[in-house]
């Protein structure tokens, strides 16, 4: 298990609304679990997170969604990490999303919805459990 | 995903690399942050030496270098040229992770293979700078980026691995931080190449001016390097920035770089030492210094007077 070099997390708010504290916190708590946390901040567009999850060669992507356009900006996410290579990456969604939206976005590749209220070291065991094992995938996964 | 290479897996990543491939330096910069060694990359066949312009852009936090930067980002392209960007911030010396926020400032576009950023940890390293940084520098020279900016928090003289890595040096100040006494002790100032007052348009930022400028020329350079400019800036409204961008490419080409300050100052510490030595070395009762030393114990000579004697002496 390859705990030795820290996780790469990028934070994005994607759409239109300009609410951050949710995420800075989060940043905080990633970043005191050991993790490199790039926050991109507000009114990120997809085309300029996937950019920054290439670049930045991140193993999670992180993503606050307040607006309601999570069931059309989700997916556009997924599909241009689809494009770019960069399947691997785990997506995480949090913010205000409805119990019945998260099958859906679940199903297109989403690994875990958070919703408010979810304690900070779950996040963190989650992530540590999905990315921190999986020693055997390396550059082949790369397409 | 794996953050170590697997066994056979980098031959084909490096090809990747040399040909062109966004993803593959990506990768690659991730493994030697996490220890691989650059020089088998670098010296893979078929590759070709490239030099990028290395510009490292330093100062405390809060004085504006995320902002500046991007600022000569946005210039940079509108030049032509392209540009990659590593940024470097400390990280906790609790957890060993980090907040890399510099990306923020920048306002890329998403599709634009001219510019690329990369948000870096200094992983508690001493120098306040990764120490992968040097080799992930050489990766972003060897992919073909024309300049490169390293951006780095310095607050002392204690975070000046930067200077060994950049052709240009530039030191971010604001006008909040005028105390003098805190520049002087820093050391910072005697190793940049340029120095830029960010906030110009702060009313104390002329006062700063006229600070940083007489610090400056008190520098002991010897007469060895030109008076290092200081510059105005307000990056947040893009004023300077043209000048800046000139100015560091005048001070890349001239060859007159802060590595000139360096020199003197160790010639003059080594200046100190030997005279020091020859002091020391000089045979106990010898009739000149017991002379000078004489007279000046008398207020025949005074300390000015005694110590060009002992110069000569010494020589």
């Amino acid at each position: 298990m390859d705990d030795q070099h820290p996780i790469r997390v990028v934070l994005a708010k994607v759409g239109l609304d300009g609410h951050d504290r949710g995420i800075k916190v989060v940043a905080r708590a990633l970043r005191d679990a050991g993790m490199e946390v790039i926050y991109t901040g507000l009114w990120q567009t997809p085309e300029r997170v996937v950019r920054a999850v290439a670049d930045e060669d991140a193993d999670v992507l992180g993503i606050s969604l307040l607006s309601g356009a999570h069931l059309t900006l989700v997916p556009r996410l997924i599909e241009l990490l689809k494009v770019e290579g960069l399947a691997d990456v785990l997506v995480l969604v949090g913010g205000i999303i409805p119990d019945e939206d998260v099958p859906a976005l679940e199903a297109m590749g989403v690994g875990k919805v958070f919703s408010p209220g979810i304690a900070l070291d779950d996040i963190v065991r989650f992530i540590r459990e999905r990315v921190g094992g999986d020693a055997a995938v390396g550059a082949e996964s790369m397409s | 995903m794996s953050r170590q290479p697997a066994l056979g897996t980098l031959p084909p990543l490096v090809e990747r690399f040399q040909a062109g491939d966004r993803r593959a330096l990506a990768r690659l910069i991730t493994y030697v942050d996490n220890g691989a060694a650059v020089e088998p990359i670098l010296a893979a066949p078929k590759a070709e030496p490239r030099t990028a312009l290395k510009v490292g852009v330093t100062g405390p936090g809060g004085a504006g270098k995320s902002t500046i930067s991007a600022a000569l980002v946005k210039h940079v392209r509108q030049l032509g040229r392209t540009i990659a960007v590593l940024a470097c911030d400390p990280a906790s010396p609790f957890s060993g992770g980090a907040l890399l926020g510099d990306r923020v400032r920048v306002d890329y576009e998403p599709a634009d293979d001219g510019v690329f950023f990369r948000s870096l940890s200094s992983r508690g390293a001493a120098g306040g700078l990764a120490e992968s940084a040097w080799a992930i520098t050489r990766l972003l020279e060897r992919f073909g980026f024309e300049v490169v900016l390293i951006e780095t928090v310095g607050a002392g003289q204690d975070q000046l691995a930067v200077r060994e890595l950049v052709d240009v040096l530039t030191l971010v100040v604001t006008p909040a931080a005028g105390d003098e006494i805190q520049w002087e002790k820093a050391g910072l100032l005697e190793a940049a190449d340029l120095v830029v007052v960010n906030k110009a348009d702060l009313p104390a930022a002329d006062i700063a001016y006229a600070g940083l400028r007489a610090m400056l020329d008190l520098l002991p350079t010897g007469g060895l390097v030109e008076p290092i400019p200081i510059l105005k800036v307000t990056a947040s409204k893009g004023e300077g920035i043209e000048a800046l961008w000139q100015a560091i490419e005048v001070r890349a080409r001239s060859g007159i770089h802060g590595r000139q300050v360096v020199i003197s100052r160790r010639l003059l510490s080594a200046l100190q030492r030997l005279l020091v030595r020859r002091f020391q070395t000089l045979p106990p009762g010898d009739p000149v210094l017991k002379e000078i030393a004489d007279q000046f114990a008398a207020g025949s000579l005074d300390e000015q007077a005694a110590a060009e004697r002992l110069l000569r002496r010494l020589q």
